[in-house]
């Protein structure tokens, strides 16, 4: 079944412009300026249920604007939606019942109370039945492994904690669709792996469809097999992850500190970023040099005290996308 | 609505978590209340009557701790309601089948009947050892000396009777709630205007003159007495206070059905505004 069809969605907004000085503010009181926005130019999609989509792209490309309108909140300008067979912003308040969402940014829990009581107020919320929610909660806080926390205020937790109560939390009421924006923001690496190891496993348990949208590029490879990448209002690639990272998150960035000093390394791409003393930061391409080859060579001649491998920056990724000059044919093909 | 309820439930407890500002609240009550009964005691003293307008020293007193018991109480959510506005996360609550604007309401009630407790407590525990106590809590003092000014009718009892505490806590909730209302609207009108605490500041204004926060309305020119009577504002801080310290079932009755009105006019008010700025949310935060 589907879970989201988009067509033709396009929001435009306008926003007022105000000229510098006492001038520009008489002005604008009078004749304001008026510019045009467009913040989603006609993007057309459609997302099966327990589907996992990676929806990227730079800040200002239109996600939330997108997500906005998904959920609810926003009117469109123009074209349609539907997910789960309703018109979200006509029916917010029904589709509220089927749909989750996580905002790494904005926490959900009431601050200085237990995530027990915000618990609480949600299944109040959802109208949930006092037995079924007793047997959810008590599902949702063996697998996210909260049940430590449950009685603590959540001031006073870490961020990995609140987090897992977060998804916990947005789970309750046993959504059908999982909104995640940047869930893993500000998350060190391996609460990082957690959070995306939890969100897998309920999406093979539940068939839980999840839309996400993250900076991450590693939550993108290691959650989702789809992705969606826009920019400036247009989707400007959509298709499988595994496509994505083999034409273009081709490098990754390996980060050295090395038992002697850096002489230098040659071999087919692997291009030296910087070095300094026992440091040194790399550029390999996977698709030439495998990174346990390079890192196997580099242990064999110098030695290493400690390594990081980063992903590619996402910005880094959606210039090569236009750079290979496919965002422009995908957009035709979108928008028609 | 249970939902709602819960909803301020859940406020009210997280309130409760605040100790420090609980306490601090209840100093300053101390200290407003102090003053209050410096200040009349002198001015009473000073005009050599013993009631002003049919209020007695130890009427105006109680009169001031009741209006003051509502508008400390106040919970200021158009501040949490503006800034999310502004920094464009309203998201949030919008994806929870619930009405936004009602859910603030819910979550401003619950911050603010914690405090209208404690500030009670607080005012009648200073007044009380101040100006005397009242009759409901001590009835083996005489509240003649309370009961025989002029204010209201013959039927009017005087200040602490039993039934006045009791209409004034049904008329201070809903006059907690016609706050919460309006407190709700000017955080909405961040969606227009950028900055929503000059607002705030007017409608406290307004409650400081025409609410009769500071004097009672019998107090004003005719005139203003006249307007202020159609105004909402009495009925968050006069009215109540004014059946506290003189109950009277028809001015009770009376009063308790314009507080009805409002609040349903500004509830109104809330999902016509709330409406228009649904509209808006993009160009904050889009």
């Amino acid at each position: 079944m589907t879970a989201i069809q988009v067509q033709q969605l396009t929001k435009t907004f306008v926003t007022r412009e105000k000229q510098p000085g006492l001038r520009g503010s008489v002005r604008a009181l009078f004749r304001p300026l008026r510019r045009e926005t467009q913040a989603v130019k006609s993007i057309t999609f459609s997302v099966e249920e327990g589907e996992r989509l990676a929806f990227i792209g730079p800040n200002g490309a239109g996600k939330s604007t997108t997500i906005k309108m998904l959920v609810g909140i926003l009117y469109p300008t123009s074209g349609q939606a539907q997910v789960l067979g309703k018109t979200p912003w006509r029916e917010r308040s029904r589709l509220a019942y089927e749909i989750g969402a996580v905002f790494g940014q904005k926490s959900q829990l009431w601050y200085h109370l237990p995530p027990a009581d915000s618990f609480d107020l949600l299944a109040r919320i959802y109208e949930l039945d006092r037995a079924a929610y007793r047997q959810r909660l008590a599902y949702l806080v063996e697998l996210f492994e909260v049940n430590d926390y449950l009685q603590v205020p959540v001031r006073k937790l870490s961020l990995g904690e609140r987090m897992r109560c977060e998804i916990a939390a947005s789970l309750l009421h046993r959504p059908r669709i999982l909104f995640l924006d940047e869930p893993t923001i500000g998350l060190d690496v391996v609460v990082k792996q957690r959070i995306r190891d939890l969100i897998l496993e309920l999406n093979q348990q539940e068939g839980v469809t999840i839309f996400l949208t993250s900076h991450d590029a590693g939550d993108v490879e290691v959650l989702c097999k789809r992705a969606m990448v826009i920019s400036h209002g247009e989707v400007i690639y959509d298709g499988r992850v595994s496509t994505l990272r083999r034409d273009y998150i081709r490098t990754k960035t390996v980060s050295l500190k090395l038992g002697e000093p850096w002489q230098g390394f040659d071999g087919p791409g692997v291009r030296v970023l910087k070095h300094k003393g026992y440091g040194v930061k790399l550029e390999v391409d996977t698709t030439v040099a495998p990174i346990e080859e390079v890192v196997g060579r580099l242990l064999a001649r110098y030695g290493i005290v400690d390594i990081n491998v980063d992903n590619p920056p996402m910005e880094e990724i959606i210039a090569r996308i236009y750079e290979g000059g496919q965002g422009d044919k995908e957009t035709r093909g979108q928008g028609d | 609505m249970a939902r709602y309820g819960f909803v301020l439930w859940t406020a009210a407890r997280q309130q409760l978590a605040y100790r420090a500002e609980l306490a601090m609240r209840a100093i300053q009550m101390v200290l407003f209340m102090g003053v209050f009964i410096a200040l009349w005691t002198t001015a009473f003293g000073a005009s050599g009557q013993a009631e002003l307008e049919g209020y007695r020293l130890a009427e105006m007193v109680w009169y001031l701790a009741m209006t003051e018991t509502i508008t400390l109480s106040s919970s200021r959510v158009f501040i949490e309601i503006s800034e999310a506005v502004k920094a464009g996360n309203l998201a949030y609550t919008l994806t929870r089948p619930l009405s936004y604007p009602f859910f603030q309401v819910a979550n401003s009630l619950g911050n603010s009947i914690p405090r209208f407790a404690l500030n009670l407590l607080t005012a009648v525990a200073v007044v009380g050892l101040g100006m005397g106590w009242l009759p409901v809590l001590s009835p083996s003092v005489p509240s003649a000396s309370l009961r025989t000014s002029s204010l209201g009718m013959n039927s009017a009892e005087g200040a602490g009777s039993l039934r006045g505490l009791l209409a004034f806590l049904w008329m201070a909730a809903l006059a907690l709630l016609l706050d919460s209302l309006i407190a709700v609207l000017i955080g909405l009108l961040a969606f227009w205007i950028e900055e929503v605490t000059p607002v705030f500041w007017i409608y406290q204004k307004l409650l400081f003159t025409v609410g009769g926060l500071f004097l009672p309305l019998e107090m004003f020119p005719d005139w203003l007495r006249r307007v202020a009577g159609w105004l909402p504002f009495q009925f968050i801080t006069y009215v109540p206070a004014r059946a506290f310290v003189a109950f009277e079932p028809g001015f009770v009755l009376r009063a308790m059905a314009g507080q009805i009105a409002y609040v349903v006019m500004f509830s109104a008010l809330v999902v016509f505004v709330w409406r228009r700025a649904q509209r808006r949310l993009v160009v904050h935060g889009g």
